[in-house]
């Protein structure tokens, strides 16, 4: 009878945290969702920020966070993506792998702003890039790259060995394999560590801050090396630093709430596409 | 013709193969059959060097397929794997479609053009006694196909490149019954186009599919000789406690 | 076809072809018998070691089916019965030896006719032919209706075999000059009582095969 009694107390706590998780999940959404709701127009999405940032939109923020998003992956995702190919099917169990491993998980728990001080040294003031979109997403490929790297690896330790036998029991080279088999049977998993960087790089602010976010700049960049506004710097702009903190408040809320309506757009495309190639090779 | 001159094999330290000696002919089932860890499968591996895969291995002696010395350093490794097949103890078809799994050993050796391909393929289906099940979707996925559907998918495969030998380690253990019997009908049918190599872990099976058995017992091939003879009146003792289920 | 039954297959058709030997063998004992041909009993005589030796290759055979397919059911009483049928196939044709050894030796060839006609030889050959032949035919056509009327073939042949034993002893009463052939005659006939026997053993077998009932020492009449 005891035994039951703290079974059911214990499971009831269990449950209480579980849903707890949930409802700040939704609390913080919904407060998003009804303070933002308000200033979602047309005209919000499509148009520059007018009169000290206090009405028009935020359409440059949208568009410099879409190509920091690109740009990032572009360069961070095929890296990460060979990096994993190579500890995980050429190095063995040596040392070297031992140490890129190390390296890797060191390099995840670096706080972000010190990748937005690195980025400006490196990127910005070394390379001479400048403020850029360039210097902006080669620090957000390094701050995701460990990400892309833990991912890519665990999707390719999940690649059953027999695959891999099977292919080179047929005449296969070892590249032919992780080519044909090996990369194709992960990719959905793959899929899954990019939704989640795509998730990191268009909510990180600290990286940017240095090296490539804009104020205020109400055109369109039109080549690699210009300044752009973001979507998470402009929020904090309008947070803290607006010429009237007080009107522009709904529009911080509605940038909020673009900001993780894209997240959660990029998700959705991503995870359908990774259900459709998974349910192409279901096993039974 | 196969055949493995004073074979020492090692996993590290430990020795899996004694001084292993024998010839098997083509066009004909052999059999190895003996308690696990006798080194039976680590035997077969050495054929089409899948041994090679395995971190701190050691390997003494000649293994000898169609006049070639096989560890010779000339030796391409992937041509030798074209040249030997193999099925595994668990059907593993890629997750492609049925075609592509056939394909796939073509295309990785540039071997045809589309149409020679297509051909082959059913060609391969054919002689692995699946094309019938499987005509008519074979773009489907392999992974649709039941566990014995899926082996004789890989046996298909292994056939596709025109191998001459093919090694079977276990390919009946994960299948129910009815399926372990049409494997074994179609060693039989293939034994007239190749040289099989088969170890099992069911004796019954090596004497219903086989022409010669070998048995092994601790790194060591204790008797060797026809499976008529092996089972009816072997020559080592421990090959007839192992047989009848007297062993250890 | 599968494998293990295209062996069984040929167990089958090495079977009956030592059957169809041991026929023609007890069908020219038959002729070489009526019409004292001592050629043709040689002939017999010639062909008997081929009789034995199929007897050895059927064992072989036979130990090699069960050593590598462990045969079970319909198969294992199939392959039983093959065993038996060729061991007791081979004896009937050593049977049919002796009656040739007897027919080629001739010591007693002014005796024969005498034996013909005065007992049923022929209709006892004709018997235990029919006896032969039907039981073949219900073998290879997996069929035991027939059985019946050749257990009731063995009756016919025991029948004759008690008339000749009275008939034999009267005749010898009265020609006491010809008891050594008429001892002679005596053993042969016990040789067709003794086929007739084996006969009856091979479609206890046939029966044992097809319908799994054991048939023998179970209410035998005589």
């Amino acid at each position: 009878m005891n035994r039951k009694i703290s079974q059911q107390i214990a499971f009831t706590l269990f449950r209480i945290f579980g849903l707890l998780v949930v409802v700040i999940l939704f609390s913080i959404l919904g407060f998003i969702v009804v303070n933002g709701i308000q200033v979602i127009n047309w005209e919000f999405l499509t148009t520059a920020p007018k009169d000290g940032m206090t009405t028009g939109g935020i359409f440059p923020a949208i568009v410099g966070t879409f190509y920091l998003i690109v740009g990032s992956l572009l360069i961070a995702f095929p890296l990460g993506v060979m990096s994993a190919v190579y500890t995980n099917e050429y190095a063995g169990r040596g040392w070297i792998v031992k140490i890129i491993r190390m390296m890797t998980n060191n390099l995840a728990g670096i706080p972000s702003i010190v990748f937005g001080l690195f980025g400006m040294a490196l990127f910005v003031n070394k390379l001479g890039f400048g403020d850029s979109i360039l210097a902006g997403s080669l620090t957000l490929s390094v701050l995701v790259l460990p990400l892309i790297i833990r991912t890519t690896e665990e999707a390719l330790k999940a690649v059953p060995d027999s695959f891999r036998t099977g292919s080179l029991a047929l005449g296969a080279t070892k590249l032919q394999t992780i080519r044909k088999v090996v990369l194709p049977t992960a990719l959905p998993n793959i899929i899954t560590g990019l939704i989640l960087s795509v998730g990191r790089i268009s909510g990180e602010t600290a990286p940017i801050l240095f090296t490539v976010a804009a104020y205020f700049l109400p055109h369109l960049p039109t080549s690699l090396y210009d300044q752009v506004m973001a979507l998470p710097y402009h929020l904090y702009a309008l947070a803290t630093s607006g010429t009237d903190i007080e009107a522009s408040r709904p529009m911080a809320y509605g940038t909020a709430l673009v900001l993780i309506g894209i997240v959660l757009i990029m998700n959705l495309i991503a995870s359908f596409i990774r259900r459709r190639l998974e349910r192409k090779w279901k096993r039974n | 013709m196969i055949e493995a001159k004073n074979i020492n094999f090692y996993y590290d330290e430990f020795q899996a193969l004694k001084n292993i000696s024998m010839k098997m002919e083509p066009n004909s089932v052999t059999a190895f059959i003996g308690p696990s860890g006798c080194g039976k499968s680590t035997f077969l591996r050495l054929f089409n060097r899948m041994n090679d895969l395995i971190d701190n291995t050691r390997m003494e002696g000649e293994c000898i397929v169609d006049n070639q010395n096989i560890y010779d350093k000339k030796m391409n490794v992937d041509t030798l794997r074209k040249q030997v097949g193999m099925v595994f103890q668990k059907p593993n078809p890629f997750p492609k479609t049925i075609f592509e799994n056939v394909a796939y050993g073509l295309r990785v050796n540039d071997l045809g053009n589309k149409q020679f391909i297509q051909e082959r393929v059913e060609e391969s289906l054919i002689s692995a006694a699946l094309w019938d099940e499987v005509k008519d979707k074979l773009n489907k996925s392999a992974f649709e196909l039941s566990g014995g559907q899926q082996q004789r998918l890989c046996i298909a495969r292994a056939l596709a490149v025109s191998p001459s030998v093919i090694l079977m380690d276990e390919p009946a253990s994960a299948l129910d019954p009815i399926s372990t019997l049409k494997i074994e009908e179609l060693i039989h049918d293939l034994k007239k186009d190749y040289t099989i190599v088969i170890v099992t872990h069911n004796m019954q099976q090596a004497a219903r599919v086989s022409d010669k058995t070998g048995f092994f017992m601790l790194g060591e091939l204790v008797e060797y000789s026809d499976t008529k003879k092996m089972f009816l009146n072997p020559e080592k003792e421990e090959t007839q406690n192992y047989i009848t289920g007297r062993f250890g | 076809m599968k494998h293990n039954e295209q062996e069984m297959e040929f167990l089958k058709e090495e079977l009956y072809q030592m059957w169809k030997m041991v026929i023609s063998q007890l069908e020219k004992v038959k002729q070489s018998f009526l019409k004292n041909d001592v050629n043709l009993a040689a002939e017999v005589i010639a062909v008997e070691k081929s009789v034995n030796a199929f007897e050895l290759k059927m064992d072989k055979s036979c130990e090699g089916y069960i050593a590598l397919y462990t045969p079970v059911a319909i198969d294992l009483r199939l392959i039983l019965s093959i065993m038996k049928i060729s061991v007791t196939l081979e004896r009937i044709g050593d049977y049919a030896n002796g009656i040739a050894r007897h027919v080629k030796h001739g010591e007693c060839s002014h005796f024969n006719d005498t034996v013909v006609e005065m007992l049923d030889v022929e209709p006892m050959f004709d018997a235990l032919l029919s006896m032969m032949t039907d039981s073949y035919v219900a073998f290879n056509s997996e069929s035991s209706a027939n059985t019946q009327k050749i257990l009731a073939k063995d009756k016919e042949v025991n029948e004759i075999y008690r008339q000749s034993i009275k008939k034999l002893t009267e005749y010898a009463k009265q020609n006491q000059e010809d008891t050594h052939c008429v001892m002679m005659i005596l053993l042969l006939i016990r040789n067709m009582e003794r086929i007739g026997d084996h006969c009856k053993n091979i479609v206890e077998e046939i029966v044992f095969y097809l319908d799994a009932k054991v048939l023998k020492h179970k209410g035998k009449t005589d």
